[in-house]
């Protein structure tokens, strides 16, 4: 029964600051490759820190700039990014705002992600933003070029993988949630179908109702799937209907709404998935980032995850 | 109180740019190097040099700003100033370098007595335009703040907030009536519209914060902040169903980020009440384009008759440096005036 997070850990205040100034008011001279370094210390802190409180699976504390979708975008030839406040719009249920890029031509990877993971990724879970996630926050899934889109994706998505020794990729799917067509789990389906990858492939599906999606998750050809059991009806859901055949990542403490867990409730309901669910296929986790509080938050979460990983393994 | 304005009246949502001296002597006030007299000034300052910027340049009805905003400089602060509500010492991020401190709720908030009440008639005194008194709802504020007992339900501590605003919202009716001017009350909800599974309460907050608040009064919700209220969601009919049901007099939106194309909702789902057309975008510094912005209220007025159409920005100002808030208050009046003359200038009763 592994513990882990989702993506990202506390924010700090004075780097944010400094990525700002160096992306949006370049004249400053600040150089690129001391801000890279940076960031890449902080991450690498965020990462010993997770692994000091006693997580099994740390995240990999992505703090790179602008976010998790427009740092992605930032890495793809084909990709617009608009850096003002107008080129970004809301992240779903949370109080944060998020890049909107937009597509310029054909899609190809040219960036460097793996100097963006400490470790390289080899212990640690890297979380990148999901392919449908990624392709329906920079156009309309209605529009006639998004299954071309999410075409040029795959490849340019197996080339940024084959860059990383990572065992896990956690893909966030939350888009999926707000629109859960057939058509549009169909093109989920299909695209991790096509993705080249020999690592485990995490598919993470939060802050929304599973329900249009739960009959079909078995059907996802990915070997974990994270699902946010906060949210909506998902642990009655979950409790009758839940995969089968894959591992789970159960996102039992929530990490958006800004409350603290009743910790005896969410032991109740860890247990509840435990009778369910075979325990060597069950995972713990937040059901979302940790970036949207401080550190103490960020550490506070985490402890109270370990000490509910403990009471049911024990 | 009558409230009688011209078609295609200019305001604006609340919050204007802080002087360097307001940010200055919040600072000080808070570290204890300044007196509170000092920092009282400073909002007296700041709020009559808008005012006479709004009446020099004829909008219709004039802002106060939002200077009395502490011990942050965030729209959440009110919360502060009602009891079992503390200020959390760590910032939760926003976006990009956003950060800011949440209130966080120890028990069911309640309200200990007048929080803007004093700042408001201030600013209503130095004009003889109409001014609008403006609150954070209850919905909002739950939504913005850390529940820090897991035995609070997010229900109860937002219908909590709004019976505190409502206290704060009855105190404002009277002070504004007291001084012989008419009472217009805006609520300001952004997340109203971001979780559509909780717009029952929304409503509820909403109808609470109003309470016992007579027919005299022009009553605005202000929302913004959501992706949800645009024509293509799938949850677009329940939503609209919810604000069109509320007890207000003006749904006041953010329709010039999205490139007005929430107006086209209106053909179909007619709103019950007057519309704010959010007319310029406060998330950039550019300066719009005059012939967008006509654009945008022409079609507005078209769809929903020039008399039921307000112009504004789309949200508070105060992110903008204070040469582009005044150049896009320009655009905005210079509009209103273009289109006065096409749809023929007439006086129209708001109340």
């Amino acid at each position: 029964m592994f513990t882990t997070t989702v993506t990202g850990f506390a924010q700090d205040r004075a780097l944010r600051k400094r990525q700002e100034k160096a992306f949006t008011r370049p004249s400053n001279d600040i150089s690129g490759k001391p801000l890279a370094e940076e960031t890449r210390n902080y991450t690498l802190e965020a990462v010993r820190t997770q692994r000091a409180l006693g997580l099994d699976v740390p995240d990999m504390a992505r703090s790179d700039y602008p976010d998790e979708i427009g740092a992605m975008a930032l890495t793809l030839v084909g990709f617009e990014l608009d850096l003002t406040a107008g080129g970004m719009s809301r992240h779903s249920i949370t109080n944060t705002y998020i890049s909107k890029p937009s597509v310029s031509g054909a899609v190809r990877f040219h960036g460097d992600i793996a100097s963006n993971v400490p470790d390289n990724g080899t212990k640690l879970k890297t979380s990148l933003p999901g392919i449908y996630t990624l392709a329906s926050r920079s156009m309309d899934p209605h529009s006639k070029d998004f299954d071309a889109l999410l075409d040029g994706l795959v490849p340019a998505y197996t080339d940024a993988l084959s860059k990383l020794q990572t065992r896990y990729v956690q893909f966030n799917e939350y888009e999926l949630l707000r629109n859960p067509t057939i058509e549009n789990i169909n093109r989920v389906k299909n695209v991790y179908q096509k993705l080249n990858f020999s690592g485990k492939k995490i598919l993470a599906f939060y802050f929304g109702d599973i329900q249009p999606i739960v009959e079909h998750l078995d059907e996802l050809p990915v070997e974990v799937i994270h699902l946010d059991v906060f949210h909506g009806s998902n642990t009655d859901q979950l409790l009758h209907r839940a995969p089968r055949t894959k591992e789970i990542i159960l996102g039992l403490l929530d990490t958006v709404q800004y409350r603290s867990d009743d910790e005896a409730s969410v032991v109740r309901t860890a247990k509840k998935f435990a009778e369910k669910i075979d325990p060597r296929k069950l995972w713990l986790s937040t059901n979302g980032d940790l970036v949207y509080r401080g550190r103490s938050f960020a550490e506070s979460k985490i402890n109270m995850l370990i000490r509910i990983a403990n009471k049911l393994r024990s | 109180m009558a409230l009688q304005l011209n078609i295609l009246p200019v305001s604006s949502v609340g919050s204007l740019p802080r002087p360097d001296s307001l940010r200055r002597a919040r600072l000080d006030f808070k570290k204890g190097r300044v007196t509170k007299k000092k920092w009282e000034t400073s909002i007296e300052q700041a709020t009559e040099h808008w005012i006479r910027f709004q009446e020099q340049l004829g909008i219709d009805v004039i802002v106060s700003g939002e200077f009395y905003y502490f011990p942050t400089d965030d729209m959440t602060s009110p919360a502060l100033h009602m009891a079992n509500v503390v200020l959390d010492e760590e910032w939760s991020y926003s976006f990009r370098d956003r950060f800011y401190q949440a209130p966080v709720v120890t028990k069911y908030p309640e309200y200990v007595g007048p929080i803007s009440v004093r700042w408001q008639q201030f600013a209503q005194k130095l004009t003889d335009k109409p001014v609008k008194n403006i609150v954070i709802g209850g919905y909002s504020l739950m939504d913005w703040s850390e529940i820090a007992d897991p035995s609070l339900t997010r229900q109860r501590v937002a219908v909590a907030y709004s019976k505190a605003i409502n206290r704060e919202i009855l105190n404002l009716a009277e002070a504004t009536s007291k001084i012989g001017k008419p009472v217009i009350i805006q609520v300001d909800e952004p997340a109203a519209s971001v979780r559509p599974d909780e717009k029952d309460l929304v409503e509820e907050c909403v109808h609470t914060a109003l309470e016992q608040l007579g027919n005299d009064v022009y009553t605005i919700l202000h929302t913004c902040y959501s992706d949800t209220f645009v024509p293509d969601h799938p949850k677009l009919h329940e939503v609209t169903g919810m604000f069109y049901r509320l007890p207000v007099k003006q749904l006041d939106l953010e329709l010039s980020k999205k490139s007005f194309c929430n107006l086209d909702i209106f053909r179909e789902l007619k709103p019950s009440q007057d519309i704010g057309v959010g007319a310029v975008n406060v998330h950039t510094g550019e300066i719009e384009d005059s012939a967008y912005v006509e654009d945008g209220i022409q079609k507005a007025a078209e769809i929903l008759g020039p008399e039921r159409v307000w112009i504004k920005p789309d949200c508070g100002m105060k992110m903008l440096t204070e040469d582009e808030a005044v150049e896009k208050f320009k655009i905005m009046k210079a509009v209103s005036d273009k289109l006065r003359k096409q749809h023929g200038s007439r006086t129209v009763a708001f109340l």
